[in-house]
């Protein structure tokens, strides 16, 4: 087999985090390369790399043995190389046709009109040849399902001149029927020498489809394999997690006191339209409770859908035995939830607000008298609370962008203990902020709990959860287990049973 | 005050928001009292109040609105419509009708129009470039449409010094004018009203996850801008004795062009009712400054449109270096 794409020695260092360090990975023309490891283990930014969406700090990539440089996405596509994340190429208000010849239509003359026919030919040929030739290239890209857009996207790379296909979670939103229609594409694609990179989590479909495989672990290259009958989902899990020696993650447990909320069968849509049913969880007074699953299983939506923020499909929310009607956030902070979410900058915060307002914001009415803002009140208890936070004084007078991440979570934290919510709900707490603040908000959201608070901590990071929970829940793509008392699981017990793997350990009690 | 702390507040000075207006509002009348001996005197100045105070009522409702992420391009024909109703009221009532009515009926149109507006953006989620530019047709034929595209007389005499006249020698438009631009300034920068249109603009999204009803909100926002524009409605009707169906065309315009010149973020989140303030007297003065020394009607347009070009370009630049 020669080699298509050769990348050596490849570093990224992102704020002082190694993304990625050293890794080298090659490519085959003809061959489907599973791509494996755990949240934050480097996959997506390697692909990054290759697809001129980030610029490596070191080393080469070669394409069939010359050097090349991809500083933008435009170098990598001239290149053939392109992601296939539909809902970024493909133009749903465009025909199939048109979506498929973008930026390369077929002009009949000179003066740049478009020879209609001949397109429409050559796609409903292409089509043919990936084996989806029921697909109307004259239907709108929009009313497509999900996989055939994904086999228009497909196409229109082949038209750009792709070699090389990375797929990011391409399954994700397909039924099974369709992951086997893609599936055949892929293969076909793949018989025509060109390569795919295949990105999942879903261990049985990367055994099942993919020639070779690559597992990255914090930033390194583990292994490069051939995929033989030899190899079962269980090594796959051991090669991306190691030998884990478990961190601490300061916690004291607490007794907790009586079932503050009480989800009961809730199910919901996840933004990549797969639906989950039968959701139910609890957390007591003085407890903290974890959610955990793999990136893009739904725990986000989930925790939205407690807040208020979407809609249930079904199901009830209990607050302290009541039944709440809970259909905004207007609604749920009024129920006493607060909800410090996972995308601070984009929605918890006001970026160019000083930090003071930031974390008033939940509690006007406590420093308003006939809605006039008392500055002097408003003043001191945001020195209050951001002295038991070990906030620096000075911070609540300035712009909350301006601040680390850490500081910013902890606004965002002061804002929801301001606004006296009983429950919290943490989403991804630590995402973005460095390792000595993410002990440190472990701390808080210890200490909150010690308070009485009930705690919901939605988050991918598996030591994080093992360390602050007190129980522990799990949705997999096969629905929602648990819950696990902490000691019950450790940190190969939970990856098993995020991965979906049958007769995974852990005793389950009710 | 020793030379250093007199650099540093020169210096906070320049890069505040209100160098800009400020600056200029000083070079032009400088220009202007050295070229037209006018401007400088006392009926001058009453002269420039009285024309700045409604553009200054309308702009002030549109500061709030701006910063909290909203526009509204209604108000002008708020402003007619308005007008037109008191009008109307005045001309029915049997006895000439009473100030206090007519009062009370411009505040109440304010509110609905307002509301009517707020309700679109906020629960029917469109946009409110176009959707105050729709409502604009229709309050505007509306007010052509009761009014016969006539101007109405009849106007209560009481009604009419209420808004116009003369407190010793200040206009009370002026008045009415500075106390409203006072308390928005109060609105904004102190209380929970003011807060909320500061989030809304910088980021809706995180006031929704905490539990504020924004669309609530964004409603009350149009309609303290309707009632402004109504206020200013009041004013105009009751200084030219008669209620125009076509009054008050383009004043949204201007209204926007002062709220920006004066440094509030177009796209919300920061906002100075003192800089609307500036921006206003700037635009009055000059074009008060241009019919003092004679330039033709045809070029003032022209001079205004350069003027307001000039003071956003800078203020853009300004906020680039602030921020860099």
């Amino acid at each position: 087999m020669n080699t298509l794409i050769e990348m050596k020695s490849l570093k990224k260092t992102f704020g002082g985090i190694k993304a990625i360090q050293n890794v080298d990975l090659e490519l085959y023309a003809g061959e489907v390369h599973g791509l494996l490891g755990e949240n934050g283990a480097g996959k997506s930014t390697l692909m990054r790399i290759l697809c001129g969406l980030e610029i490596p700090d070191k080393g080469i990539i070669k394409i069939e043995e010359k050097p090349v440089e991809i500083f933008k996405p435009t170098d990598a596509q001239n290149l053939g190389i392109g992601m296939i994340p539909q809902e970024l190429i493909l133009i749903d208000g465009m025909t199939v046709t048109e979506n498929i010849f973008l930026g390369h239509e077929i002009e009949s003359n000179k003066l740049g009109f478009l020879n209609q026919r001949e397109m429409r030919e050559k796609a409903m040929d292409l089509l043919e040849g990936l084996g989806s030739g029921d697909i109307d290239p004259d239907t709108y890209v929009g009313l497509l399902p999900k996989a055939e857009q994904q086999i228009v996207a497909i196409a229109r790379r082949i038209i750009q001149g792709g070699k090389v296909f990375i797929m990011d979670e391409p399954t994700s939103a397909l039924t099974e029927n369709e992951t086997e229609k893609l599936f055949t594409v892929i293969r076909k694609l793949c018989s025509e020498g060109k390569a795919v990179v295949f990105i999942s989590h879903r261990l049985e479909e990367v055994l099942d489809i993919c020639d070779r495989f690559t597992v990255l672990r914090d930033g390194k290259r583990i292994v490069s394999v051939e995929n033989t009958d030899q190899i079962k989902k269980g090594h796959l899990i051991s090669f991306m997690i190691g030998n884990e020696i478990e961190e601490e993650f300061p916690h004291t447990a607490t007794t907790p006191g009586e079932k503050k909320l009480e989800a009961q069968n809730l199910s919901f849509t996840t933004s990549q339209g797969v639906e989950v049913k039968n959701v139910n969880f609890d957390v007591c007074a003085g407890e903290v409770v974890g959610i955990t699953g793999l990136v893009g299983v739904g725990k986000t939506e989930l925790a939205q859908s407690v807040m208020g923020l979407r809609k249930l499909k079904d199901g009830q929310i209990l607050i302290n035995g009541k039944k709440k009607n809970i259909n905004s956030p207007v609604s749920a902070v009024k129920s006493g939830i607060g909800y410090v979410t996972e995308d601070r900058r984009g929605e918890g915060l006001v970026l160019g607000l000083k930090s003071l307002y930031n974390m008033t914001l939940s509690s006007l009415k406590k420093i308003t008298r006939f809605y006039v803002i008392r500055g002097y009140h408003e003043k001191k208890l945001g020195l209050d609370y951001s002295s038991k936070l070990n906030m620096k004084n000075e911070y609540i007078d300035l712009e909350v962008k301006k601040l680390s991440g850490g500081n910013q979570q902890k606004a965002v934290v002061i804002r929801q203990m301001m606004g006296d919510s009983e429950i919290i709900i943490f989403d991804e707490p630590t995402k973005g902020i460095d390792v000595g603040a993410k002990a440190e908000i472990a701390r808080l959201i210890s200490s909150l709990s010690k308070e009485g608070k009930s705690i919901l901590i939605f988050s991918s990071e598996p030591r994080e959860i093992l360390g602050v929970s007190d129980r522990i829940y799990v949705l997999n793509n096969k629905g929602f287990k648990g819950p696990f008392k902490r000691g019950d699981l450790d940190y190969k017990k939970l990856m098993a049973i995020e991965f979906g793997e049958k007769n995974a350990g852990g005793a389950q009690y009710e | 005050m020793n030379k250093n702390t007199l650099q540093q507040a020169g210096k906070r000075f320049l890069l505040s928001e209100y160098s800009g207006p400020t600056i200029a509002i000083l070079v032009i009348g400088i220009f202007l009292s050295i070229f037209s001996p006018q401007f400088l005197k006392l009926t001058n100045f009453i002269n420039i109040s009285n024309q700045i105070a409604i553009n200054i009522i309308i702009a002030v409702g549109m500061t709030i609105l701006i910063t909290s992420g909203g526009i509204d391009l209604s108000v002008g024909a708020n402003v007619a419509l308005s007008g037109v109703i008191i009008a109307l009221y005045f001309r029915a009532a049997p006895d000439g009708g009473s100030p206090f009515i007519g009062i009370l009926i411009g505040l109440g149109m304010g509110m609905l129009l307002g509301a009517i507006n707020g309700v679109i953006v906020a629960y029917l989620k469109a946009p409110a470039f176009i959707t105050t530019l729709g409502t604009m047709g229709v309050f505007r034929g509306f007010a052509l449409v009761f009014s016969g595209g006539r101007p109405l007389m009849g106007i209560n005499t009481d009604f009419i010094n209420t808004f116009s006249g003369f407190v010793g020698a200040i206009p009370k438009q002026f008045i009415i004018a500075l106390l409203i631009a006072l308390i928005g300034g109060f609105v904004l920068n102190h209380t929970s009203m003011g807060r909320i249109a500061k989030c809304m603009g910088g980021n809706e999204r995180t006031l929704r996850v905490s539990g504020i009803p924004v669309e609530v909100y964004k409603v009350l926002m149009y309609m303290i801008t309707g009632v402004l524009a109504s206020i200013a409605g009041m004013v105009l009707t009751s200084m030219m004795a008669v209620a125009e169906p076509i009054a008050g065309q383009f004043y949204e315009l201007d209204a926007v062009a002062v709220v920006v010149m004066g440094g509030t973020l177009l796209q919300g989140g920061k906002g100075t009712v003192f800089g609307t303030l500036l921006g206003a007297i700037l635009l009055g003065v000059v074009r008060n400054g241009l019919n003092m020394i004679g330039v033709p009607a045809n070029y003032q347009q022209l001079f205004v449109g350069l003027i307001i070009m000039i003071a956003v370009i800078s203020g853009s630049r300004r906020k680039q270096a602030v921020q860099f």
